[in-house]
């Protein structure tokens, strides 16, 4: 069933200082949008207005987003858009921690899997940037299992929202195997050792299973930013190396700068893409 | 290109992926799986293939081959 609380802490409990050295202020820890911009910190407020608007976000819903990591999304929706009614969930212990030490009005999150989720009331809109990763493993997509365990991610988001529900959701891509046998290896390793139990997943897949419970209202593939976004990660990265191997070990530098420019080349060369979809409720 | 010049290129660009690999005879019945090639090696001759033939194969059907007779469909359905 995708990643276990083991598998997503190996991800995400690093440790926050480690994270934060790298990613944006609010630490989102996905692909922002470099649109008329070649800064990391505008591109995360552009990726996280973008999917606000494919969710048909407004002050007055009562938002849910899934996988909410460190809480950049909730709070953005809370301080930038004036929400009132914010919710997150995260597997990641070290996470919930953050989103609380944060402790932003109108914010609420629960550190628990989201199949296991039981909230007092349904939502009026729901995002969720980039957990699906978690939902498949390597090998249930091998066995042919992918959109049975997507479809069930898309049902508990239908039986969790209200009607005229809007569904901004992100997501990376698998869109073709490397024939080269470095690229294929860095590409396995990334997948077992940087985010074990998780695969990401193919479109076709992701549009058979939102069937039938959301329809795709559009879809914007940004394979080119999430490019840009992993080698600015890389660079921050690098310019903490001293510290970085003083504190956290070699290893988790090497592994850290090898994962992300496994990533660099992954998006260069088609191996992987993003997508960012609006979704509707069927009612 | 017919089905045995398929099969011969097929050797060669297993010989270049690695010189050591012995390949007996070959049919359309040859099971890929009892090639001795593991995952990551039989991308690597797909990859030399998609070159020598200026194709690209879409992942979704590699996904499905099984022996050298659903390659050589393969390849004329999509030259
Ligand atoms: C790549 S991170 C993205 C975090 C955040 N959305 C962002 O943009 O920075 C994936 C997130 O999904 C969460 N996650 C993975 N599997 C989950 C599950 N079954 N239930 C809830 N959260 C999950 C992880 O804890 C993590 O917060």
């Amino acid at each position: 069933m995708g990643s276990t609380k083991d598998e997503v802490q190996v991800s995400y409990d690093v440790s926050n200082e480690f994270f934060r050295l790298w990613l944006d202020e609010r630490m989102n820890y996905t692909c922002g949008v470099f649109e008329g911009t070649d800064n990391l910190e505008e591109a995360q407020v552009k990726k996280l207005n973008v999917i606000h608007d494919f969710a048909k976000i407004t002050p007055e819903k009562r938002v849910l987003d899934i996988g909410c990591g460190w809480g950049a999304n909730i709070e953005f929706l809370a301080m930038d858009k004036g929400v009132k009614d914010v919710n997150g969930v995260t597997l990641s212990s070290a996470q919930f921690e953050e989103i609380q030490r944060r402790n932003v009005p109108g914010v609420t999150a629960e550190c628990v899997n989201f199949f296991d989720y039981e909230p007092k009331e349904k939502f009026d809109a729901l995002t969720s940037i980039c957990m699906i990763e978690h939902v498949a493993s390597p090998e249930e997509a091998r066995n042919g299992r992918a959109v049975d365990l997507y479809r069930r991610y898309f049902k508990r988001a239908h039986e969790l929202t209200n009607p005229g529900a809007y569904f901004g959701l992100q997501t990376i891509l698998r869109n073709f195997v490397p024939r080269t046998k470095k690229d294929i290896q860095d590409i396995g390793w990334v997948t077992y050792k940087i985010f074990p139990g998780g695969i990401t997943p193919r479109m076709e897949d992701i549009v058979m299973g939102v069937n039938p419970y959301w329809e795709v209202v559009e879809v914007k593939t940004r394979r080119e930013d999430y490019g840009k976004t992993c080698w600015h990660w890389r660079d921050r990265l690098r310019k903490n190396e001293t510290l970085i191997r003083e504190k956290w070990g070699n290893e988790v530098f090497d592994d850290y700068d090898r994962y992300l420019s496994t990533c660099v080349t992954a998006f260069d060369k088609h191996y992987q893409s993003l997508a960012q979809w609006s979704l509707r409720r069927i009612d | 290109m017919n089905d045995q010049q398929i099969i011969a290129l097929f050797q060669e660009a297993v010989a270049e992926v690695d010189g050591n690999v012995k390949l007996g005879e070959m049919t359309a019945a040859t099971e890929l799986s009892s090639l001795g090639l593991d995952s990551v090696m039989t991308m690597e001759v797909i990859g030399v293939m998609e070159e020598k033939l200026n194709v690209r194969f879409p992942d979704e059907d590699l996904a499905t081959l099984k022996n050298m007779g659903d390659l050589t469909k393969l390849i004329h359905r999509l030259s």
